[in-house]
């Protein structure tokens, strides 16, 4: 053991900054400025912010109160009959009481329907509406959407539980801001002690929805509402037409309302706790399916943000740079002087796997601090700090391939045309249509 | 005027008309056959319930035959006339009911005068009644179906012994109950039927009626799925001029399959006050007869039976 730190600490003291410069400017440059010093100045600043003006937010929920809107949660899914009586459950322990529950079924195989009606007669379920064919997610939120008659629509996952003020807390800031078209719902992994998959998952979701989240919302490049919490006024899902073909759906719509220049706000405080994958299997055949959507949406579908013409919107424009560049750029360089290394020096390695695991080490124990300063249950966090160490392999090498591949096979193949996500029928007319 | 009376294999067959005609029962004991040959069925019919309804053996057990050369102006669905007599035979044919005949006769005379009804009461009497006619014929009590009939079924025979309708469907059914509890008769599903739970009839209208408001007057509309956009609403919602165009990305939708597809349908009340739009309707069912509202729950459940008799039956049959 006493060997191995001597040899680590030699290493430290024989490094070359000038080699080291060369095969890593990216992390000194890139990785380090954005995810500890943007992120931490832009949090300080959100968090004194949010504390100075406690006197806003107070009289913004006494006007939510005071008007108490009809306000829709929609729950569209496929097969999700299972997960209807937890969420009826949640719905009823909402601190904000005026909810109509619409449950839109999307052409179960399952007992879904039967569970779903009988709900309904209850009155459980305000509305159920069932599409005996299956014709995707977007088609059965937007079935939803046509016969919802709240103000705002809080668009969740079956699956996801509420915390009992998460309806409140995601309603408040469009009577704290002005033209708010949207707002994005904090995810905290509920299985989080499933498996080692979903540990992993927990760690990131603090750091990447949690942190960042509150970050891009700060400096307004928040650009993505998670499909499982999120909640918009319906008169702007109306005028955008509600969804359009996934996979990807929810970022999708995001754009679509930043387009018409509406504000979108991350709100930390309503909670959402969501299932996630537990097999790594699983969860790469989920981000496989996210990442893909990149190139779609950001690079195809809505390539008009990176035009300079009279819509264009420098916010908009920066949400896409920040997550081409930090997601697809990044990704190419990293792969690009990983193989050059390999090609010109590859005994260099020996000393460049232990130097970059330590400075991201450093910088996964960095953010899992801010993580743990804003968290409410601070005890929760903690005890998984034994995980941090894993948190850089995670990130760094399986995140990466994972992402990389999904690239590379959406910009040559086209292969979320192909996933089986959404029925043929629809895929092949977005592919049609260039959606 | 008196009906002719012409013999046939032996037997002499009276040829009815003028007692049909005058509402008489013609003497029993004079002839063999009674054979109807009256064109008027409301007249025939008079006349066999006339029969049927008789308290004399040697008449209700009487041989009667229609014939076929009338069949065509008895031209009503039920064929009730056939259930009141014993068929029908063609260019007064005999032959092959002989055996019948003569069974029906030594039957006659051997219990007619052993009959003695005084201490009968009147349900003793029908149930007498059926078994010797059910047992001289040996057939079963069979249920035909019936659109005049309260149930849609009727027992054509033994609800002739009663004068309305509804007194006719309760007391039938109460006798066949009664002599199969007493194990007189053994039964055979036939059918079931579900009867209203006020007054038991089987003429009942269904429909889908609005879960809010008990409304009938629903518009079921289906829903379109329009492939491109993921847009779904009504058909209403994507009519245009003639076309049917997307009110979410305004193109056209041609092809059903290719464009678009119709997951599902849903209904409108139209009473003005509700407009409930829903997807689940119930069925609400109203009794054509008393008008009364219910739900298919409610209706009461009866099982169609055809009855025979059992080998205790015929000891009542045969009276011993």
């Amino acid at each position: 053991m006493a060997n191995f730190w001597d040899t680590y600490f030699y290493m430290w003291h024989r490094l070359d900054w000038g080699t080291v410069m060369r095969w890593g400017w990216y992390i000194f440059l890139l990785d380090i400025p954005r995810f500890f010093i943007v992120e931490g100045v832009a949090l300080l600043y959100s968090r004194t912010k949010r504390n100075r003006t406690k006197g806003a937010w107070k009289s913004a929920r006494q006007a939510l109160l005071q008007e108490n809107p009809l306000v829709t949660v929609l729950v569209p899914g496929h097969n999700e009959g299972k997960h209807l009586y937890k969420l009826i459950q949640s719905m009823k322990k909402q601190t904000y009481k005026n909810i109509e529950l619409i449950v839109v079924d999307d052409g179960s195989t399952d007992n879904t329907a039967i569970i779903a009606r009988s709900f309904e007669r209850t009155g459980d379920i305000r509305r159920f509406i069932s599409a005996e064919e299956r014709g995707g997610k977007a088609s059965a939120a937007n079935l939803g959407l046509r016969y919802s008659k709240g103000k705002y629509i809080v668009h969740l996952d079956a699956d996801s539980s509420l915390e009992a003020d998460a309806v409140e807390k995601i309603l408040i800031p469009f009577y704290r801001y002005k033209n708010v078209g949207a707002v994005g719902g904090n995810l905290v992994v509920r299985n989080r002690e499933q498996s080692l998959t979903t540990t992993m998952q927990y760690l990131e979701y603090l750091q990447s929805i949690n942190v960042a989240r509150i970050v891009l919302s700060q400096l307004r490049i928040y650009k993505i509402i998670s499909g499982a919490f999120g909640a918009f006024p319906k008169h702007v899902l109306d005028r955008v037409g509600g969804w359009d073909i996934g996979p990807g759906l929810d970022g999708d719509i995001t754009v679509k309302i930043r387009k018409i220049d509406y504000r979108i706000v991350f709100e930390e405080e309503a909670v959402c706790k969501t299932h996630v994958p537990a097999t790594w299997k699983a969860l790469t055949k989920q981000r496989l399916r996210w990442s893909r959507s990149l190139i779609r949406f950001r690079i195809r579908k809505h390539r008009d943000i990176w035009m300079p013409n009279k819509n264009f919107r420098f916010s908009n424009f920066f949400a896409f740079f920040e997550n081409i560049f930090f997601g697809l750029v990044l990704d190419a360089l990293w792969i690009f002087y990983m193989i050059k290394i390999l090609v010109v020096d590859p005994y260099f390695l020996v000393v460049w796997f232990p130097f970059k695991y330590s400075i991201y080490l450093l910088l996964a124990f960095g953010q899992f601090f801010y993580s743990l300063a804003i968290s409410k249950n601070r005890y929760q966090v903690w005890s998984k700090i034994i995980y941090v160490p894993l948190y850089p392999i995670y990130m760094g090498y399986y995140m990466r391939i994972v992402r990389t591949i999904a690239y590379i096979d959406e910009l040559l193949f086209f292969d979320s045309y192909k996933d089986t996500w959404n029925p043929q029928k629809t895929s092949a007319k977005a592919r049609e249509h260039d959606m | 005027m008196t009906d002719t009376v012409i013999e046939i294999h032996g037997k002499k067959v009276l040829l009815l008309e003028h007692a049909i005609e005058h509402d008489v029962l013609p003497d029993p004991c004079s002839t063999d056959i009674w054979v109807i040959n009256h064109s008027d069925e409301w007249l025939v019919r008079r006349f066999l319930r006339r029969i049927v309804r008789s308290k004399n053996i040697k008449i209700y057990l009487k041989p009667v035959f229609l014939q076929k050369e009338f069949k065509k102006f008895y031209a009503t669905k039920d064929n009730h006339l056939k259930y009141l007599s014993d068929g029908y035979i063609k260019g007064l044919d005999i032959i092959e009911k002989i055996p019948l005949i003569e069974q029906i006769s030594f039957f006659v005379s051997k219990y007619a005068d052993k009959r003695n009804y005084e201490n009968f009461t009147e349900n003793d009497f029908f149930i007498q009644k059926t078994f010797d006619y059910y047992y001289t014929r040996k057939k079963r009590i069979t249920p035909v179906l019936k659109h005049k009939s309260l149930t849609g079924y009727s027992y054509p025979r033994i609800e002739t012994y009663f004068y309305n309708n509804r007194e006719a469907f309760i007391n039938s059914r109460m006798l066949l109950q009664e002599a199969f509890t007493n194990n007189w008769l053994t039964r055979h599903y036939v059918d079931t039927s579900h009867l209203c739970h006020k007054c038991s009839s089987g003429f009942l209208n269904y429909r889908e009626i609005c879960p809010k408001c008990s409304h009938h007057n629903l518009k079921a509309s289906n829903l379109i799925h329009h492939f491109r956009c993921a847009y779904v609403g009504v058909e209403k919602d994507f009519i245009f001029k003639d076309k049917m165009v997307c009110p979410k990305c305004s193109s056209e939708l041609r092809n059903l399959g290719v464009d678009y597809d119709r997951p599902g349908k849903i209904f409108n009340c139209k009473n003005k006050k509700c407009q409930h739009e829903f997807q689940d309707a119930p069925v609400g069912v109203h009794c054509v007869d008393c008008e009364t509202e219910q739900a298919p729950h409610e209706l009461v459940v009866r099982k169609i039976y055809e009855y025979e008799i059992t080998a205790q039956g015929m000891k009542i049959g045969l009276h011993l």
